[in-house]
């Protein structure tokens, strides 16, 4: 009778052991409050993160950020090798991954979600524009060809990415949101819909969007990963700053954009709360206009650049959310020289150089600063504002303006100013910063044009491997800090304020919001 | 009536395309270039020329204007820059919420404004009369955004009686009906059995509403006040009371009721003005309207949401003006159009 009695309860017991544990961190619907409604959530059409951070939860790429840090790795892509001449690049997919209409991911979906973005014989090409084909060079031009000469289905698994030239820093961007896999059956059925109904393969599945209110995503349970602990995640407009941080505060929001000092301060106050850190890839520079004004004169830019007390600016107004650079990229991605020595602070030295120069003092210029906040900016008029008394102390009359955002990135892109405040998000290669805000187009505000390191950053993108590629860039950034198109103010450091109970969240040092990893303390 | 209705909305028309071509070429005064701007911070040259060539901005500005009414004539608003949503549909969407947001608030401001105008006019000279006036006063001086911000830290954070911002509670999700939410909640009891979206909705509103009243409240208890002296001196008044009719009936039967015109017609300009956009209190409030929503447009330099927008406020703002001058037929019947 007692050897049964033991075997029962032993049988009860190796059952128990061998149940699975029910998920502790399971359930919960979290709310995240943001400042402006997304734009629209087909990831080919996002350029701003009011609309990416929606659809970083949706939406996969070939490949992904490593959480937390700016390493590639795969994703929907198992991995993907490149040819030997380095023109083709073959991307081996995943398979039995489902999109949230219960399609299946292959490679036609593959070709469709990129190619629509460039092919006008695709009708889904018509719901654009597709700013990141056109920004990153993909596409053609009247000049020239596009760096990706086509995109072509190898089998049911597997792509291929044909290049025109043989440019590394392609890769990366089968990382980025603008790649993202779409359901092709949705895309087509639902045409220009789809931006407002997205379909995708992520951790979560888009529910309802009520425009300048709430977007609402939730759980998806045929996901081919690691399941998202969530049940939902319902991502709020708040547009006041301060009824932001309230909302925080009284538990209606879990999770909020950082606000401003002010706001960072009331956060830290409260028991409740928490903030958490982390890197960020913003980067916030003074422009110097080197076409036009006192500083084409590069005695002037160097004078300007040891007039400036960055400590001091860093110190008063960016506080904890700003840390010193040198370089305009960060110190996180490689490529980045940390032996060059940076401009110091020297009052004397740029008088000297302000009276080798030539120009009558005072030498009048204007500093443009930013009117609103920005990830590298927190205060763009107390820094024009210490930067002018700085500046006076050495020869310069500095006068301060502003305008609103439309009209300053006007005036920026017309270069009517001297100095103009402005700064980066980038992405976690090196030539997306020093190729991109260096060579031409828009995102070369300083105007700067100097061949040898054209020719350097653009040999950079073409060679194979990132030792090599760094020497090309290390050789450019000497260039940049003897010729001082730009004075670097900070790279901006990423924090997000959220109720205690919330866990698990990482900071993306792109900016990225996801919350497949998050879960909600009991 | 009918003939002075039908001639009233004829005049609608022309009156709309003038506001819509006055705002057309407003536009081309401010700086900005909307393709520059929607292709944010990675434009590149060649891009914008091809965003201006499809949305016809490079085209000659009377070609745009031609091109502009002919669509607006077929009732077409064209599509937002930022979105590429129709815009019409954009405003509807939005529409609902500034809607019920000035009804609620509009109604507060009426029935205490009257109040106070009332007892401030029948009590003159009196506390009561220094209180409801120099009341009126702070509240036409007071900045809503301040005024916002009050309430949210006083009645929502540190009492804990309403929400901070939104329209319902953070965590629910309900299919809208009427997109009037507290007419939504109302018939989600009947349908759903349930009393959670409604109260939500009725405990979201009253803070807004509260802050957006403040104004017109001022406004119309000033308003009354003056009209009220002004009839209450008459001899018919004096009549009324040497009749012996109580003091009530002679102030809301007798006096108020010739003081209406006056107040309706504030009323309605109050309205008008809340329906046009309360931008403020929406942006404190987190309340999904046309005022942000019209805002966010002009600041990214969206033309067509702008001019589509301000059209139809102009819509309804000359709507609300002939329901006034409907009801004055009603309230005074001497009135004949």
């Amino acid at each position: 009778m007692k050897t049964k009695l033991m075997a029962a309860l032993c049988l009860v017991m190796a059952g128990a052991m061998a149940a699975p544990a029910a998920d502790s961190k399971a359930g919960g619907m979290l709310v995240y409050g943001k400042p402006k409604d997304a734009r629209v959530l087909d990831p080919g059409g996002i350029d701003e993160g009011n609309s990416s951070m929606i659809a970083t939860n949706l939406f996969e790429s070939l490949l992904a950020y490593k959480p937390g840090t700016t390493e590639i790795v795969p994703c929907l892509a198992k991995g993907y090798t490149v040819s030997k001449d380095k023109l083709e690049i073959t991307f081996n997919l995943r398979t039995g991954v489902k999109f949230h209409d219960g399609t299946t991911m292959d490679a036609d979906a593959v070709v469709f979600s990129l190619k629509r973005q460039n092919d006008k014989s695709i009708p889904f090409n018509q719901y654009g524009p597709w700013k990141y084909w056109s920004s990153k060079g993909w596409s053609a031009t009247e000049t020239k060809p596009g760096i990706i000469k086509d995109i072509v289905k190898v089998d049911p698994a597997t792509v291929k990415v044909i290049l025109s030239e043989p440019d590394q820093s392609v890769i990366y961007n089968f990382a980025l949101y603008f790649t993202a896999i779409v359901s092709p059956t949705a895309a087509q059925k639902l045409g220009p819909e789809f931006k407002n109904h997205p379909v995708g393969t992520g951790p979560f599945q888009f529910v309802e969007w009520v425009k300048d209110d709430h977007i609402a995503i939730k759980r998806f349970d045929g996901y081919w990963g690691d399941k998202a602990h969530l049940d939902g995640v319902i991502f709020k407009v708040f547009p006041d700053e301060q009824a932001r941080v309230l909302a925080l505060k009284k538990g209606e929001a879990d999770i909020i954009d950082p606000p401003g000092p002010e706001g960072m301060k009331t956060i830290e106050g409260d028991p409740n709360l928490k903030l958490i850190q982390g890197d960020r890839l913003s980067i916030g520079y003074l422009a110097l206009n080197c076409e036009t004004g006192p500083l084409a004169d590069k005695n002037l830019r160097l004078a300007l650049c040891s007039a400036i007390n960055r400590k001091e600016i860093l110190q008063s107004v960016y506080g904890k959310t700003g840390v010193p650079e040198k370089l305009p990229m960060p110190s996180l991605i490689w490529g980045y020289d940390k032996s060059i020595p940076d401009y110091a602070y020297s009052p004397e030295k740029a008088r000297a150089l302000v009276k080798a120069s030539g120009a009558q003092t005072p030498v009048k210029l204007t500093i443009m600063y930013l009117p609103a906040w920005r990830p590298y900016n927190p205060s763009g008029k107390r820094i024009a504002e210490i930067m002018q008394a700085q500046l006076k102390e050495v020869g310069f009359d500095a006068a301060i303006q502003t305008y609103d955002m439309g009209t300053y990135w006007d005036n920026v892109d017309a270069g009517k100013f001297d100095v103009a405040m402005t700064g980066w998000t980038g992405e976690g290669d090196p030539d997306d910063f020093l190729y991109n805000l260096f060579t031409e187009g828009y995102n070369n505000s300083s105007r700067w044009k100097n061949k040898e390191y054209v020719d350097l950053v653009t040999k950079a993108k073409f060679v194979g491997s990132i030792p090599e590629r760094s020497k090309f860039y290390y050789k450019a950034e000497k260039i940049l800090m003897d010729e001082a198109p730009v004075l670097m103010l900070a790279r901006g450091v990423e924090f997000r304020p959220m109720n205690k109970k919330v866990q698990g969240y990482v900071i993306y040092p792109d900016g990225l919001v996801n919350v497949s990893s998050v879960w909600m303390a009991k | 009536m009918g003939r002075y209705l039908a001639k009233r909305f004829l005049l609608v028309v022309p009156t709309i395309l003038g506001v819509i071509t006055l705002v057309f070429f407003l536009r081309f005064l401010s700086p900005g270039d909307p393709a520059r701007l929607m292709l944010g911070e990675r434009a590149t040259p060649d891009a914008v020329k091809v965003l201006r060539a499809e949305w016809g901005l490079d085209r000659p500005k009377s070609e745009q204007y031609l091109v502009y009414m002919g669509k607006v004539l077929r009732l077409d608003l064209g599509r937002s820059y930022k979105t590429g949503d129709p815009v019409a549909a954009e405003i509807l969407t939005r529409f609902p919420a500034t809607v019920e947001l000035s009804i609620v608030s509009i109604v507060i401001a009426s029935v205490l404004g009257i109040l106070a105008g009332v007892v401030a006019a029948t009590r003159r000279n009196t506390l009561a009369d220094f209180v409801a006036m120099v009341g009126s006063l702070v509240g036409v001086s007071m900045p809503i955004f301040w005024l916002g911000l009050i309430l949210i830290i006083v009645f929502a954070v540190n009492l804990n009686l309403f929400p901070t911002g939104g329209r319902l509670d953070g965590r629910m999700l309900m299919s809208p009906i009427t997109g009037l939410y507290t007419l939504d909640g109302f018939i989600y009891i009947f349908k759903e059995h349930t009393f959670s979206y409604f109260v939500s909705a009725l405990e979201h509103i009253v803070l807004p509403a509260v802050a957006l009243a403040t104004v017109p409240l001022a406004v119309i208890a000033r308003v009354t006040r003056s009209a009220m002296l002004e009839i209450m001196g008459q001899d018919y008044i004096r009549t009324a009371r040497a009749k012996g009719l109580p003091e009530r009936t002679v102030v809301w039967s007798h006096a108020f009721r010739n003081a209406l015109l006056p107040v309706i017609t504030i009323i309605g300009i109050e309205f008008g003005y809340n329906l046009a956009g309360a931008v403020l209190t929406e942006t404190i409030f987190a309340w999904p309207g046309i005022g942000n929503w019209l805002y966010t447009a002009v600041l990214s330099r969206d033309y067509l949401a702008v001019q589509g927008g301000v059209a139809f406020v102009s819509v309804a703002f000359i709507l609300i003006n002939l329901l006034v001058d409907v009801l004055y037929a009603y309230v005074n019947p001497r009135i004949r159009y």
